[in-house]
């Protein structure tokens, strides 16, 4: 697949190394997406590197990737303005089955820009809220300077259409919030759903996720219906190329969200 | 206070209707406003608290003044260790974050209860050593700074 042309048309700072930069088709084509599936972003002389799309699923014309500065080419990426152009493949992957949460309670748990692959879960549960039944977002961030999407973390929590608990693993004295670990709001979310019956979307830095699906596995959730995001490094898109690989998984064509049933045996394999 | 009210909390679910009852002459429920102290450093630590509703917060006093909050915990979590074991003196500020309401439990009576009743103090140590395990593993978490252990494009 050749990447297709795409032109930066707003840019917006999400923290001190996070940028949201939404841009459209320079040739006018629609793009669509399903949530949890990522793109193959191509920054002009430098490179191309795997990211989650993070804007709602249902326009057409534009589309939104929240890039954070680690490396050269995502810096690159974070440097760029409207007006500037951009290579895309994609989208790629199998995304989050949001169609097994209809009818049940879903709850969400997401750490740093782990939240980026799981905003459009959120708009999507928005979308057709009526569908679902309790929704909770659990999000945990390293300080207050790297939470992402903070007014919008606001309006959800401020809006009676999700339950939303934000927790800062190192807080400053005016955080009026918690302050831990994400793992430790399950135990609280878990008071307020029927585990065994919910369905767990979780996303972000691979401990964080470990951490997460044991403590959710553990307070009843079923394997089958909790999914983590897996991050690795996708370089072809269609599972040719074998840089993804997770055990028997090509992440990019099987993933990046795989059931923790299929993911659990290969959990316990080091060095994978 | 009544066995039902004892069950809002998960706490309850470690002992039996019976052990229960024994518990509820030890129990009292109280609450808390945003900033008050629940315990403060090195004060007597004569309850044991299960927070029911509500946001708490572990601070340590910093030398020259100030405070800084090490951890939260929010409903259904067991509030102060320190009334297990002399001198039976808090070790943390700990603080309500949001109106916050919980039962107390008499800190005395309740070791009086387990030394008394082998098996009552059994799943009362239990159900303690779970929440130790949980919080030292989040806490091991915390010192890990797992938001650090990202992958890095070159």
């Amino acid at each position: 697949m050749i990447p297709a042309l795409f032109e930066v048309t707003e840019v917006s700072r999400d923290n001190e190394v996070t940028f949201s930069l939404e841009a459209r088709s320079k040739n006018g084509v629609p793009f669509h997406f399903r949530p949890g599936q990522f793109n193959m972003l191509y920054a002009f002389g430098k490179g191309e590197i795997p990211i989650s799309i993070s804007g709602k699923p249902y326009t057409d014309h534009t589309v939104i990737h929240t890039v954070q500065n680690v490396g050269a080419v995502s810096r690159a990426l974070t440097e760029l303005r409207p007006g500037d152009s951009f290579g895309l493949r994609g989208p790629f992957g199998r995304g989050w089955p949001v169609e097994k949460a209809l009818g049940g309670d879903l709850l969400l748990m997401a750490g740093g820009l782990g939240l980026a692959p799981l905003r459009p879960v959120i708009y999507e549960v928005l979308h057709s809220r009526s569908s679902f039944g309790r929704v909770i977002l659990l999000y945990g961030a390293r300080s207050l300077e790297r939470l992402v999407f903070g007014e919008e973390l606001k309006q959800w929590q401020d809006g009676h259409d999700l339950e939303v608990f934000v927790t800062l693993d190192i807080a400053d004295p005016e955080w009026n919030g918690h302050v831990g670990v994400v793992t430790s709001l399950c135990r609280t979310a878990a008071q307020l759903i029927d585990a065994s019956n919910a369905t767990a979307f979780i996303c972000g830095p691979p401990i964080m996720m470990r951490f997460s699906m044991r403590e959710l596995l553990g307070l009843g959730v079923q394997p089958a219906r909790c999914f983590v995001s897996l991050e690795r490094n996708m370089q072809c898109g269609v599972g040719h190329c074998g840089h993804c690989q997770y055990g028997p998984l090509f992440l990019c064509k099987d993933g990046p969200v795989i059931d923790c049933e299929g993911l659990l045996p290969w959990l316990k394999v080091k060095e994978l | 206070m009544r066995t039902a009210d004892l069950k809002k909390h998960p706490f309850a679910t470690l002992f039996t209707e019976g052990q229960l009852e024994k518990l509820l002459p030890l129990a009292r429920w109280v609450e808390y406003r945003p900033g008050e102290a629940l315990l403060r450093e090195g004060s007597d630590c004569d309850h044991f608290y299960l927070l029911v509703e509500g946001l708490v917060s572990i601070d340590l006093a910093l030398p020259g003044g100030g405070s800084r909050r090490l951890q939260t915990e929010g409903a259904g979590t067991e509030i102060g260790w320190s009334w297990l074991f002399p001198p039976y003196e808090a070790t943390f500020d700990i603080r309500a974050v949001e109106p916050s309401k919980l039962i107390a439990l008499d800190a005395a009576k309740l070791r009086n209860m387990m030394d008394t009743d082998q098996d009552f103090g059994n799943r009362v140590l239990k159900g303690m050593l779970k929440t130790f395990v949980g919080r030292l593993g989040q806490t091991r978490l915390q010192l890990l700074d797992i938001h650090s252990h990202r992958r890095v494009d070159k």
